[in-house]
């Protein structure tokens, strides 16, 4: 299993910090967004949410995702 | 024998199974819907399968969620989607028409009847006294093609009504009454049935804003009786006709009860970021807001747009305030601007939209980043609104309008002048010319799909073999959802429509060698492994359906997430368990894996057995697949399963 680390972006008065392009999360291609099959958003599980990730040494599973009875998150 | 409305819409639609809450069931499907988003490849999936013409009573394909015409994508989605009603003998409602759930309500639902949608708040129809469900697109195509739609039989909960809702408060304020009592889980398994002397006072429109947010508890859907309230809307619509009295007999009883008391509703609000994060208006009244927005299928009737016109007619908004008209149908539009409601709305600072989704689903209309959002749309997890660190609120039209007014959160009530009374339409606009009917079977056979430059077949997917041996490609941990499978993100959702081009994207997060490695032997077939809870997440069937189409035959896990388990089967993948969890750890990356007599293996029962070619081993996995699912499995999936049966 692909091994990531998250690099949280928070932003603040100066708004959003510079990203390495090469950190650009590959699932929401930086926009922290994903959509279900009916189109509805919801922040991107891979990265969470801050449209970036690193390959690193620091193994970390997706946590279970909370659901309704047709898979659509509830978070 | 007495019956609520429930279990008689689901005796009459019985066709396999037994009514005991929890047992599989089949349902005859009458009507379905499709909208644009998961359309395109319910259409597809017809096409797979050969399908000559619909089976069903009504079909209809809505296009109201991708109508930004940003460059051609959209409106080549629009166009094959057009030919290919025509092709199927499909109603077909043009961008622009509306939202799917009230136009369906205004122009074809019929009480009595069964509607499978591919979305959601197809719920909202169980306001006309229909067993309406949201399900996957696959199982709408399934309907369609005539095969019946199977359900574990939900509990019947009845909701008795009593009492009347007071000034200032409406029906939304009654699910977020239900939704602050038990949260967005409290519906699982159970159809919400609303029976009592309280539904006098709810009209077709206000049921429906009631039914469609069933979907946010879960529910498997709402129902409604069918009564005089809903003769009169159809008699409204010209289709008095379609009228049947669906009522509950006397003395039903139902799984579980309880009662709410209209007269003690006050106004809701659901705070960020969640349905079920409800509380009084009047507990966070003051926090100032950026927007206020009206409309979706969650407040879709004309009372929800003239009580927020009357609200502010001829008065101005708060300085800075967005407040945005989405009207939900074509129909209702042409009334509210000849009632002069419009011309209300427009005169106190609002911007009109074109009637659609819109921004309920992120299409526009997103808010700033971390500013309150008031809207009347049915959820408010982070990010439905478009914008990723969004502060969505849900509430009533009369609290959205309030709130416009002042500009902070404000309980309608403390406005300081009378309660609007508002009267509906005498006569409402009854105008199909945007819902194509279904062209005649002769006409259907000469038309050819319009399919633009982004628009693949589907390729016909081969029955299972009775020897397999694959290597395994990837062996993955625990947890694996279908982001990771398949993440619908910006530059992957443009082709699914493109089966092949999507499947590029597959697994790309776990390892990016995997699309080529599999394409080297996609004739041959492979398998993968994962650990506890596979196929995770959100619901995406072509995170099942791109890795079959590279040649991927047994997901070999020690469980899977219960719907990716059923796109697997769906699709014609292999889901196996293992016997002993602990065998997981004997299987590498590389291994290459043998199945034999598969097909005698898997009719005779669950237990299969697994070897792992040059090392000796053997691995004992299980299969619970019920003998419907191994058909369909050994025919290569359900299009294959589907396409043999119509010829």
């Amino acid at each position: 299993m692909g091994k990531r680390t998250t690099e949280m972006i928070v932003p603040g008065k100066g708004g959003y910090p510079m990203v390495n392009r090469n950190q650009i999360c590959k699932a929401c291609d930086g926009t922290g967004l994903l959509a279900d099959d009916e189109s509805w958003q919801y922040s991107c599980t891979v990265c969470n949410g801050d449209g970036t990730f690193t390959s690193g040494d620091s193994p970390e599973p997706a946590k279970p995702f909370s659901v309704d009875e047709n898979n659509r998150t509830l978070e | 024998m007495v019956l609520n409305v429930s279990q008689k819409l689901i005796k009459e639609h019985l066709v396999s199974g037994e009514m005991i809450s929890g047992n599989e069931i089949g349902l005859k499907i009458d009507q379905t819907l499709t909208q644009d988003a998961t359309g395109t490849m319910v259409m597809l999936e017809l096409e797979a399968m050969n399908l000559e013409r619909a089976k069903t009573e009504a079909s209809a394909q809505y296009v109201d969620h991708n109508i930004i015409q940003e460059d051609s994508k959209n409106p080549d989605d629009h166009l094959f989607l057009q030919s290919a009603t025509r092709k199927f003998g499909l109603y077909f409602s043009r961008p622009g028409n509306g939202v799917s759930h009230p136009v369906h309500m205004q122009r074809l639902a019929k009480p009595g009847k069964t509607l499978l949608g591919s979305d959601s708040h197809t719920c909202a129809n169980g306001c006309m006294g229909m067993l309406a469900m949201g399900a996957g697109g696959i199982d709408v195509a399934m309907a369609i093609a005539g095969e019946p739609f199977y359900v574990k039989m939900p509990k019947i909960w009845g909701i008795k009504l009593t009492g009347k809702l007071r000034d200032w408060v409406s029906a939304k304020d009654v699910i977020f009454e239900l939704l602050r009592r038990h949260d967005v889980k409290g519906g699982i398994g159970k159809i919400i049935e609303y029976y009592g002397p309280g539904l006098k006072g709810l009209n077709a429109m206000d049921r429906h804003v009631i039914a469609n947010m069933g979907a946010e508890l879960g529910a498997t859907g709402t129902v409604f009786p069918s009564d005089e309230e809903i003769k009169q809307f159809l008699k409204s619509q010209n289709r008095e006709e379609d009228w049947v009295e669906l009522v509950a007999d006397e003395g039903a009883d139902y799984d579980l009860l309880e009662e709410i008391n209209l007269s003690e509703i006050e106004p809701l609000i659901a705070k960020p970021s969640s349905p079920g994060n409800v509380v009084p208006v009047r507990e966070i009244a003051g926090e100032p807001i950026y927007q206020s927005y009206v409309g979706s299928s969650a407040n879709p009737g004309y009372r929800d747009f003239a009580v927020t016109a009357e609200i502010v007619k001829g008065r101005k908004i708060a300085d800075g305030i967005s407040f945005d008209i989405n009207p939900t149908s074509r129909q209702m539009l042409t009334d509210l601007v000849s009632d002069g409601h419009i011309a209300s709305l427009l005169s106190a600072g609002a911007r009109l939209h074109q009637a659609g989704c819109n921004g309920c689903i992120g299409m526009g209309q997103a808010p700033a980043t971390g500013r309150n959002s008031l809207r009347t749309t049915p959820r408010n997890f982070p990010g439905r609104s478009g914008t990723r660190e969004d502060s969505v609120f849900l509430c009533s039209p009369e609290t959205a309008a309030a709130s416009a007014l002042t500009g902070k959160i404000t309980d309608p009530r403390t406005l300081g002048f009378d309660y609007p009374k508002v009267k509906e339409p005498e006569h409402p606009t009854v105008d199909d010319t945007m819902l194509d009917e279904p062209v005649p079977l002769e006409k259907a056979r000469e038309i050819k799909l319009v399919k633009g430059p982004n628009i693949a077949s589907i390729p016909k997917m081969d029955s299972l073999p009775d020897e397999l041996e694959i290597p395994v490609l990837l062996k993955m941990g625990d947890n694996i959802s279908t982001d990771e499978i398949l993440a619908g993100g910006a530059r992957v959702l443009p082709y699914r429509s493109n089966l092949p081009e999507i499947s590029k994207f597959t697994f790309e997060i776990v390892d990016d060698s995997y699309y080529e490695r599999a394409m080297k032997i996609q004739k041959e077939g492979h398998a993968i492994v994962g650990g506890y809870n596979y196929g995770q997440g959100s619901s995406r069937e072509h995170a099942a359906l791109a890795p079959r189409f590279l040649g991927l035959r047994v997901a070999l896990a020690k469980d899977f997430a219960r719907i990716h388990w059923q796109n697997l089967v769906n699709f014609g993948v292999l889901p196996l368990t293992f016997k002993h969890e602990a065998e997981y750890e004997l299987l590498e990356q590389g291994d290459v894996i043998q199945l034999s007599n598969l097909i005698t293996q898997l009719k005779q029962g669950k237990e299969l057995t697994v070897t792992v070619k040059g090392k000796a081993k053997e691995i004992k996995v299980n299969h619970s697949m019920s003998e419907r699912q191994i058909e369909i499995m050994l025919k290569g999936g359900l299009i294959s399963w589907v396409r043999e049966r119509q010829k």
